[in-house]
């Protein structure tokens, strides 16, 4: 076993001398004072008041959340009570406009009534392929597009009308290129149009 | 001169021993019962306050979850009338851009046909819809100088811009010509097209 004076060699060596410095002794409690409350507000107020602040955010979150949730049920509940007094007539014609499905045979049926109601015959009509794709319900359709090539003869007038049956077509039909040229001597005019219908993939 | 001399009062504690300075626990447990208490006061009180606090907002934050998880089921009711309600205000959009957008073409041909000089002969026009514009091209022959200048000058007056005359040549005593020009759809629209 060691002695006494051996046992506290290292307390008389180093510390005391230290703990007998008159600055030590002038100043020491004050800065024990500061020390103390370094180590407090590193290991005891700062992180609960991290965890406080987390705890607000997490809280405005949710509020933000919540009133979003709220307004989205209102603007449903309102957009189904409008919906379901839409007249069913009004339903069908945007239906009937831009489909859920490619639908090219009314593509067909318009462009063809337009010709046949205008005593114009079709020299061409050329659909761009299309993938099919299976339709989920359970998502919102994309907008798309059905291409097409339409080339038809006839007199300036019923091409004239052909152009305005499109325009007010059930289903809708943008021109995107249109040109119209003479067939040849004593014979009537060839309308070469080309557009596209929509439709929601 | 007892007002200067209070300046140089020397405070003594002759009852303190000096020769036997106090030990370091007995300074810390000093410390700790003057100043150092405040301390520890001041803090468990903050430490309490903060814990109190995160206790609310624990049960504030549980609640708004509940609530949270109360409108869930509702807004996924209705996810069919949302899917239906997106699809047509889409379609609905789309409508309303497309005829806002759409060119008259009945129209600008019926103008262009009204202003062609009785000396010119049209062989093919051609309509093209660029985004806002719609780019035509005229080829055409003209009996002389005076129908081609008419034409041009009828083409300008439509309110048609960049108003060209791309080519020209003769042919069997008539001028062939080719005449692009471009319009803006409102200007189609809304004005003389």
């Amino acid at each position: 076993m060691r002695n006494q004076p051996s046992k506290y060699f290292r307390y008389f060596t180093y510390v005391k001398p230290l703990v007998r410095l008159p600055i030590v002794r002038t100043y020491g409690t004050q800065i024990f004072t500061i020390l103390t409350i370094i180590i407090f507000i590193f290991f005891a107020i700062k992180p609960t008041v991290e965890t406080i602040l987390i705890l607000q955010k997490k809280l405005e979150n949710s509020n933000q959340v919540l009133e979003k949730l709220h307004k989205k049920s209102e603007s449903l509940s309102e957009g189904r009570q409008n919906y379901d007094n839409l007249d069913p007539s009004i339903k069908s014609k945007i239906q009937t406009a831009i489909p859920d499905y490619v639908e090219l045979k009314s593509v067909v049926q318009a462009l063809e009534g337009a010709a046949k109601i205008n005593d114009a015959s079709i020299s061409a009509l050329q659909i761009q392929p299309q993938v099919l794709e299976t339709k989920l319900d359970s998502q919102i359709g994309i907008l798309s597009e059905v291409g097409f090539t339409f080339n038809v003869e006839g007199s300036y007038p019923n091409l004239i009308s052909i152009l305005q049956d499109l325009s007010t077509s059930s289903r809708l039909i943008s021109i995107d290129n249109l040109s119209i040229t003479k067939a040849g001597e004593d014979q009537g005019l060839i309308m070469s149009i080309s557009g596209k219908a929509w439709y929601l993939k | 001169m007892p007002a200067k001399n209070q300046k140089f009062i020397v405070r003594l504690d002759l009852l303190k021993p000096q020769s036997n300075p106090e030990k370091l626990p007995v300074k810390f447990l000093r410390w700790l019962l003057s100043s150092g208490r405040f301390i520890f006061i001041f803090v468990e009180a903050l430490v309490l306050l903060a814990f109190i606090t995160r206790f609310k907002l624990d049960a504030d934050l549980a609640n708004k979850k509940e609530v949270i998880e109360q409108e869930i089921p509702f807004i996924e009711s209705l996810k069919s009338y949302e899917i239906l309600i997106r699809q047509t205000q889409l379609k609905l959009s789309t409508i309303a851009s497309f005829r806002a957008d759409s060119a008259n073409y009945p129209q600008i041909l019926k103008n262009i046909a009204d202003q062609t000089p009785l000396g010119i002969k049209i062989i093919s026009i051609n309509l093209k819809k660029d985004v806002s514009k719609i780019i035509i091209s005229i080829n055409a022959q003209a009996q002389s100088n005076n129908d081609l200048s008419n034409f041009i000058t009828g083409l300008k007056e439509l309110g048609l811009g960049g108003v060209t005359l791309a080519s020209v040549s003769l042919e069997q005593g008539l001028i062939r010509f080719t005449v692009n020009a471009d319009a803006t759809i409102q200007i189609i629209g809304e004005k003389r097209l």
